[in-house]
């Protein structure tokens, strides 16, 4: 009789210590996917106001100019990545005269891009800013200028919307 | 000699063999037998060992889609997840981390809802396990909140389907 208590308890004494093992730390996982997609924006920030109103006699008219700016984030790194840049309507129609004006834009390129200095803008997509990098910077300038001829003629307060583009 | 036939004769007529001697052995001590009853006595150990449960529901996929021009990618949240937690053990902590590290760039954050008289807070995971939650014990919870906050710098390329890591946690003393 006692041998047969003395290996319950015993028994029991292992049991216990295999439960105690079993006690400790205790995990669980899942999965967790991360996607990032291709992102690509651009923002302007202001309308401008391009108004010639003077001129030096015996010259054309004194260009006009004004600036705004833009911001820029994109995440594609094939180094291909640029801004063009369009008009709504054809500035060489623009006016009474037989010679239109010339809108154009200087756009400051982005860390690592380069721009193509001041690009006249018309109804075809023209770049104005190439490789760029992946890059979020904003408060880049983008400054017009419009100029005219005497040929030009007049040209009442006209609306020209320019698109950006950022092109992968 | 006629008192001796006389006592031959009396064990002849009047002798009953002892019924004594049919008594079965005695029964282990517990047993005790009454005349009409049985009882029975038994030593029952009563033992709750420490539980230590964690669990997680599903798995997560966060899409970085979208950004601010002239800012890096927005980060994307995701709640979709929770857990659930069975401690009867005291001081306890919630430890978290990720199998594999994401391409550089890509940042992914964990907030745990603390289970009750805990506290919880937001960690960058890695590959090594950092403090989730802390100082709770003694708590059976469920769907307790996973918040999870991807983010990338601008210089993470678009990575197709994305990248996928095994997030663990794991509960053990604090």
């Amino acid at each position: 009789m006692k041998k047969m208590k003395l290996t319950v308890i015993v028994t029991g004494l292992i049991l216990f210590a295999g439960l105690a093992t079993t006690a400790k730390a205790q995990s669980d996982n899942h999965l967790v996917n991360v996607e990032v997609q291709a992102i690509n924006e651009i923002a302007i920030a202001a309308d401008v106001t391009l108004q010639i109103t003077t001129a030096t006699a015996g010259s054309d008219p004194t260009d006009a100019t004004d600036n705004t700016s833009y911001a820029i984030t994109t995440n594609d790194a094939g180094g291909t990545t640029r801004i063009t840049a369009a008009t709504s309507v054809d500035p060489a129609t623009l006016g009474d005269g037989p010679a239109g004006v010339d809108i154009q834009v200087n756009a400051t390129a982005p860390t690592g891009g380069l721009g193509a200095g001041n690009i006249s803008l018309g109804t075809v997509a023209a770049n104005v800013v190439t490789s760029i990098d992946p890059v979020s910077e904003g408060t880049l300038t983008l400054a017009y200028t419009l100029s005219a001829t005497a040929e030009t003629g007049q040209l009442a307060s006209t609306a020209v919307t320019v698109t950006y583009t950022i092109v992968n | 000699m006629p008192i001796l036939w006389l006592f031959l004769a009396w064990i002849v007529l009047f002798w009953v063999p002892d019924s004594r001697a049919q008594v079965p052995p005695p029964l282990p001590d517990a047993l005790i037998m009454a005349a009409s009853s049985l009882t029975l006595s038994q030593s029952v150990t009563v033992s709750v060992q420490e539980i230590n449960e964690l669990s997680i529901s599903g798995d997560v996929a966060i899409t970085i889609s979208t950004a601010s021009p002239g800012s890096g990618p927005d980060p994307e949240n995701d709640t979709s997840a929770s857990y659930n937690l069975t401690t009867n053990g005291a001081n306890k902590k919630i430890t978290g981390s990720i199998d594999v590290a994401y391409t550089a760039g890509i940042t992914l954050s964990l907030l745990l809802a603390a289970p009750s008289g805990g506290s919880a807070s937001s960690k960058n995971l890695s590959t090594t396990a950092q403090d989730l939650a802390t100082g709770f014990g003694l708590t059976a919870e469920s769907s307790l909140g996973i918040t999870y906050t991807a983010s990338a710098t601008v210089d993470v390329a678009p990575n197709g389907l994305g990248e996928t890591r095994t997030v663990t946690l794991t509960l053990m003393d604090n």
